[in-house]
């Protein structure tokens, strides 16, 4: 048996319908071995394996297509994620604007141990389009995200394939850094008094 | 949603989603492989790691277990590498927490000849996968196992103080090690009755014998020393217990079945903490094992995890009154020799029998001779028990005798006040 560490990590990427999120991963993930699981139930199951250092780490991205039936899944969908994506179109001013409301649905949903500095990671996507498509300027966007905490900010192309896999790359070190946290936690329970609590029912006399 | 309470659930997915999605149809078994990701990595389980969801041999597997987080996060699978499953176990994930949502609980999945079955414990959500003709209540009982095993390593007060805080933790860093005992134990559930029956299987020894080893046994009787268990493999010899405290059948099979899946234990002295969840799955017991003869392992359970040297101390005082009185040798030799059969009751034409008593929760059986000398063969008569033991219980319609004929055998059951009796007569 191997000894290297296994990770696995959640990774929740939202935003506005047609901002090319599921192209965003399709292009990370399929382009070398891949698999997609759609369901039916309003989301993709995407699945990576990376080795980052020494450890190797299994990449669980949770796609969210179309919004209003996901919704659904609520609570559930959020619960346990060590890193969420925020994407938005750079040629779509309102996929820009409800990052906001994105950001703050996730963290009321997932309820993170520590809101203030959950890692998130925002994505301008379909930077191939022509310049005077462009509504959302980059230093419009690279100071809104400082102002939430200096979140990491990429412009990709998922067609071109421009800073999709840096992007990935840090989505992945920001939430393992997270998720390392948890090794922190050490545990061992007190010892059982039995004095306390051991008369029951027989229910086995051998 | 009450239909997701009661009975079965049906799937609601169309047959294209039934087709295209997942790996049900018998037809089908092997899904197009684009729908699984192909790995460059090496699986890091020994047993079957290199399995996955694209590959036959995982398709043909009778029954799947899997562990995972109520995030989605893997924690175990059965066959392949649990992290290659997690596309799998996110969809899961995503339709048990659908109808949690509901305030609703979602017991099982039947569609074409797969039967998905669900065990929801709080943070831990347990599925089984099978296309076996097991009842579904066998399985959510084996999946109960499942979950206590996990508990013997992780106990149910550490389990709740993670996952309050943190609903991301990779249960995995906990686990890891130990899959050898869950694979073991899942081995065992389908080939060994002791888990149905929920009693513990007996050695037939005689009385006198029985009884000196329960003698010798007595010099462990200390207010350190909580149980002290003589067993071979998953078999009962003598037990000694203090008057208050019971030791439940679960909780010895979780016992037994942790001790027999490494073969380590069999040299040397071993000390390892463990949690018994029937008697308390808050904390741990430590448990001192010892094989004092090749067959015969010695456990002594402790409260207090400072006791090595004492229960080291109790073990070779046992062995060296089990030496001096020939009890030790001749216990071996017993065990050496072949179990009983079938032909020791002197029942004519009785092939194969069970015999569970109700009062000591034990039971003990005949030897599988002919024709169930095949593993397979014995599985196919112990899916007919499985299937004349769930009808007894029946607690909706209580059955007292069963019968059931086949071709070539006759399956009798028999439940009385006092006792319960089964049996295979052909």
């Amino acid at each position: 048996m191997s000894t290297r560490k296994k990770v696995l990590l959640k990774v929740i990427i939202l935003g506005d319908s047609g901002v090319g999120k599921t192209s965003l991963m399709n292009q990370y993930v399929n382009k070398r071995f891949s698999n997609q699981y759609k369901a039916t139930i309003g989301a993709d199951f995407l699945t990576k394996e990376l080795v980052i250092d020494d450890k190797l780490v299994t990449i669980q991205i949770w796609d969210t297509a179309g919004q209003e039936r996901f919704q659904s899944l609520g609570v559930a969908f959020y619960r346990g994620a060590d890193c969420c994506v925020l994407c938005y179109d750079v040629n779509n001013a309102r996929s820009f604007e409800t990052l906001d409301s994105w950001r703050d649905e996730f963290l009321v949903q997932a309820s993170p141990r520590d809101p203030e500095n959950f890692p998130f990671v925002v994505l301008g996507n379909k930077i191939d389009l022509e310049d005077s498509k462009r509504m959302v300027s980059q230093r419009r966007a690279m100071n809104w995200c400082q102002s939430k905490g200096n979140i990491p900010y990429f412009e990709t192309s998922a067609k071109e394939g421009i800073k999709v896999d840096a992007a990935f790359e840090t989505i992945a070190q920001n939430a393992l850094k997270k998720e390392a946290e948890n090794d922190l936690y050490s545990d061992f329970p007190e010892p059982i008094r039995i004095d306390q609590d051991t008369t029951r029912d027989p229910g086995c006399a051998c | 949603m009450s239909i997701f309470s009661k009975g079965h659930f049906v799937t609601p997915f169309n047959n294209q989603y039934v087709n295209k999605r997942t790996f049900i149809p018998r037809d089908e078994r092997c899904p197009p492989t684009n729908l699984f990701q192909p790995s460059i990595l090496p699986g890091t389980r020994n047993n079957f790691g290199h399995e996955d969801p694209s590959s036959s041999t995982w398709c043909r597997r009778p029954k799947h277990f899997f562990v995972l987080s109520n995030a989605g996060k893997p924690i175990y699978s059965r066959y392949g590498d649990e992290s290659r499953m997690s596309s799998l176990l996110g969809v899961l994930q995503a339709i048990l927490s659908l109808v949690s949502d509901d305030n609703d609980t979602l017991q099982s999945i039947v569609t074409g000849h797969h039967k998905f079955v669900f065990l929801l414990k709080g943070p831990l959500y347990l599925v089984a996968v099978a296309q076996t003709d097991e009842p579904e209540r066998q399985l959510q009982c084996q999946l109960g196992y499942v979950y206590d095993q996990i508990l013997s390593i992780v106990s149910l007060g550490q389990i709740r103080r993670i996952f309050e805080s943190r609903h991301n933790f990779d249960l995995r860093k906990l686990i890891t090690g130990t899959e050898g005992m869950l694979d073991h134990l899942i081995d065992h559930l389908s080939n060994n009755f002791s888990f149905a029956l929920g009693s513990v299987e007996s050695v037939r020894l005689p009385v006198p014998l029985r009884q000196r080893l329960g003698i010798a046994l007595k010099l462990a009787k200390s207010t350190n020393v909580l149980y002290a268990v003589l067993a071979t493999g998953m078999k009962l010899i003598t037990l000694l217990r203090p008057k208050t405290v019971t030791l439940y059948a679960s909780d010895l099979h979780i016992l037994l079945s942790t001790v027999d899946s490494f073969s380590s234990f069999k040299i040397g002295e071993h000390w390892i903490p463990i949690c018994l969840p029937k008697f308390n799955a808050e904390g741990f017991l430590h448990v001192y094992i010892c094989y004092i003869t090749s067959h015969t392992c010695l456990l002594l359970l402790s409260t207090d995890k400072n006791r090595f040297a004492e229960m080291s101390e109790i073990k070779t005082n046992v062995v060296d009154k089990l030496t001096r009185t020939g009890d030790l040798q001749k216990l071996d030799q017993l065990l050496d020799e072949s179990p009983y059969t079938s032909a020791d009751t002197g029942i004519p034409a009785l092939r194969q029998f069970y015999y569970r008593s109700h009062k000591y929760t034990q039971h003990t059986g005949s030897y599988f001779g002919e024709p169930y000398v095949k593993l397979q063969e014995q599985q196919s008569l112990l899916e007919k028990y499985h299937l004349a033991w769930s009808c007894l219980r029946d607690k909706n319609q209580p059955i007292r005798i069963y019968h059931q004929t086949t071709a070539t055998e006759a399956i009798i059951g028999w439940w009385k006040k006092v006792d319960h009796t089964r049996g295979a007569i052909y």
